[in-house]
């Protein structure tokens, strides 16, 4: 192993690598960033490119980009809260207030330390740990998919603000919009109303981007306060070494679920996201922070979606199972290059695999740096008035819906969504349950149905097995949880009356 | 409208709109036979979730105390030009969509995009530039450089 270090090393140590890192951060992050473009899509984008060049600094760039994007959804998350990669919807929670309070700076550098302490657990967790997380996520079948689904459904219970019932409904609002599309088991249409186009159902991205971007701009434009500058005084505030070390608790463990929830097949940043802030939010010596700009929220999600980063390379390496869809791309770019996952590639390409792994640990350390670098800008920019900003916005949101699929479909669904969106704010319905749900929902459904399919109708099968069974008993907990703490607080305070 | 009566507004119209989708579902979804969880099972369930929440949060809206005096003023009142620059600025995006397709990329987005600047009372000219500016570079990047399509 050591002589696979050594050669990695030498790799790494090359100007071609360190530019091609840099070079994919810096992209990575601006894609990120803005709305419309996601992570995914850059990876994808850049895919071609990295042919012709040799499989280190390819691989190199696309890492770069990788953690660039989903780092880079933060910054937009929080100055204008619109996620700019679906990972991000869970920054908005208390990024987005932090700015409005007036500190966006400290926040956006919360949202660096958090994502890059994040990221490089994951990276550890990858180094030292693959093959044997790997065989744990080995044993997930559909039971413990349903159950870790249901587990993060139950976050609606706490992030649906002052009435729980309002959220349930968007949350069943959600799962109902995620029905559309073709039945996963049976494969027949469902509530398509005989439009063809929504065969395939809602799309994610132009869902999100309407959801809360457009909603937004609208939101925005109703308000009708243009000048920005009388709002808030961008000061570009650093965080503290005591803001740091009081989070720093939160953020291993956000970046410890996210590496766990992203070693999983098929779960991504976006739950991982979420579940860290509601683990944050649980664990919190001050949960009514949360919403409203608490500094730890914010490290939660950012350190959960970049956790996901690192540890979504040990199914891909291991086992050639992408984690999601980013690493989907990434599969396809190792093959092209000749690498075939799996444990022939420890053997053959060792030196090569460990240059994946600690050049993705550089690439944590350049996120951290561009970051700040990027932040000056990101600032500067918003501070640019509203009305000038909106049509590019709008437009860019558009464009990033017409590219998931290049169909003028999901532009309308972009459209329909916002709107919907708009007046579902009005109507002070929150929004953030139907996002978890429309993630989630698939997911629970799907699995609960081929659990039943496997287990022959029964519901035991949920429970017999070890993983599941401590996923549902997590989810009743996580469920009940609000209700109880709130119920034992009426009862001190009536006892602290008399 | 206070936050009591918003609720029972929300609380009947996904009433009727779970009423609405348990009757449509059957036209919706062709149940397979299966007599395991078909696909209709999940929708149905979501539908019936929404109905009893709907009326829940009906009947919390009667229960519940209304605001107090001084919560009432800061009532959100029902401002005619601010929701009606939301809809005209909405109908330009509506137009700037569907004429995308007939005038390309470029040009509706200057022209509809320079609307909305203009609507929303962007006076220095130079804005209008850098938009013109814009609508090109991204063309440039995204079609030419990045193969990526445009509407």
């Amino acid at each position: 192993m050591l002589e696979n270090i050594m050669g990695a090393l030498g790799h790494l140590f090359s100007l071609n690598s360190v530019l091609m890192i840099n070079i994919g951060m810096a992209l990575g992050i601006v894609f990120g960033a803005l709305p419309g473009l996601t992570a995914t899509m850059a990876i994808a984008l850049f895919l071609p490119i990295t042919f012709g060049m040799n499989p280190i600094s390819g691989i190199l760039l696309l890492l770069g980009l990788y953690a660039g994007g989903i780092y880079g959804g933060s910054i937009t998350a929080i100055m204008i809260k619109t996620p700019g990669t679906p990972a991000s919807a869970a920054t908005i929670l208390d990024g987005y207030p932090l700015a409005q309070k007036g500190q966006p700076g400290k926040a956006l550098h919360m949202a660096v330390a958090a994502s890059t302490v994040g990221g490089l657990l994951s990276c550890f967790i990858l180094l030292f740990t693959a093959p044997q997380v790997a065989q744990f996520a080995l044993k997930f079948g559909p039971p413990e998919y349903f159950a870790l689904a249901l587990f993060g459904l139950t976050i609606i219970s706490s992030v649906s603000g002052d009435n729980v019932v309002k959220g349930l409904m968007m949350g069943m609002l959600g799962m109902l919009i995620s029905t559309i599309g073709l039945d996963p088991i049976g494969g027949m249409p469902r509530m398509n109303f005989n439009i063809d186009y929504l065969a395939g159902g809602v799309q994610q991205i132009p869902v999100l981007i309407g959801l809360f971007a457009i909603s937004e701009i609208l939101a925005k434009i109703h308000s009708g306060q243009f000048q920005v500058k009388s709002d808030l005084e961008f000061k570009n505030e650093r965080i503290t070494f005591q803001e740091f070390r009081a989070s720093l608790k939160t953020m291993l463990k956000s970046g410890a679920i996210g590496s766990f929830i992203g070693a999983i097949p098929g779960t991504g940043a976006t739950i991982a996201s979420f579940l860290s802030y509601n683990e944050a939010k649980r664990v919190s010596k001050n949960p009514e922070e949360f919403g409203k700009g608490s500094l730890d929220g914010l490290a939660a999600a950012e350190a959960g979606n970049n956790g996901v980063t690192g540890a979504t390379l040990i199914p891909l390496l291991t086992l050639g199972v992408p984690g999601d869809s980013v690493t989907a791309v990434m599969l396809g770019a190792l093959m092209m290059q000749g690498l075939v996952p799996g444990p022939e590639l420890f053997t053959n390409f060792g030196d090569i695999v460990y240059a994946i792994m600690i050049g993705f640990i550089i690439v944590n350390i350049f996120m951290f740096l561009q970051a700040n670098f990027f932040i000056k800008g990101f600032v500067r920019i918003a501070q640019i008035p509203i009305n000038v900003l909106m049509p590019f916005l709008i437009t860019l949101c558009i464009i990033g819906a017409y590219a998931v699929n290049n169909t003028m479909f999901d532009v309308y669904v972009l459209l329909v969504f916002g709107v919907m969106a708009y007046l579902l704010n009005k109507f002070k319905m929150p929004l953030t349950p139907m996002l978890i749900a429309i993630i989630l929902g698939p997911m629970a459904e799907v699995n609960l149905r081929r659990s039943l399919i496997i287990g022959e109708g029964s519901y035991a099968i949920l429970f017999s097995r070890p993983i599941s069974l401590a996923f549902i008993i997590a989810a009743a907990v996580s469920f009940s949880l609000p209700f109880i703490k709130s119920y034992i607080d009426k009862r001190k305070a009536q006892a602290a009356v008399k | 409208m206070d936050a009591n009566i918003k609720n029972r507004i929300s609380g009947f119209f996904f009433l009727f709109l779970g009423i609405f989708l348990w009757f449509a579902i059957p036209y919706q979804i062709k149940s397979d036979g299966m007599t395991m969880m078909g696909p209709d099972f999940f929708p149905k369930f979501l539908s019936v979730g929404l109905m009893l929440l709907s009326l829940l949060l009906i009947i919390q809206s009667f229960v519940k105390k209304g605001p107090s005096h001084e919560q009432k003023a800061e009532v959100t009142k029902f401002e005619l030009k601010s929701e009606l620059r939301v809809f005209v600025v909405f109908l330009i995006i509506v137009l700037y969509i569907i004429m995308m397709p007939l005038i390309g990329f470029v040009i509706a987005t200057i022209l509809f995009m320079g609307i909305v600047m203009f609507i929303l009372k962007v006076k220095k000219w130079y804005f209008y530039g850098i938009l013109v500016g814009f609508s090109f570079i991204v063309y440039y990047l995204f079609e030419k450089l990045l193969y990526v399509q445009l509407p």
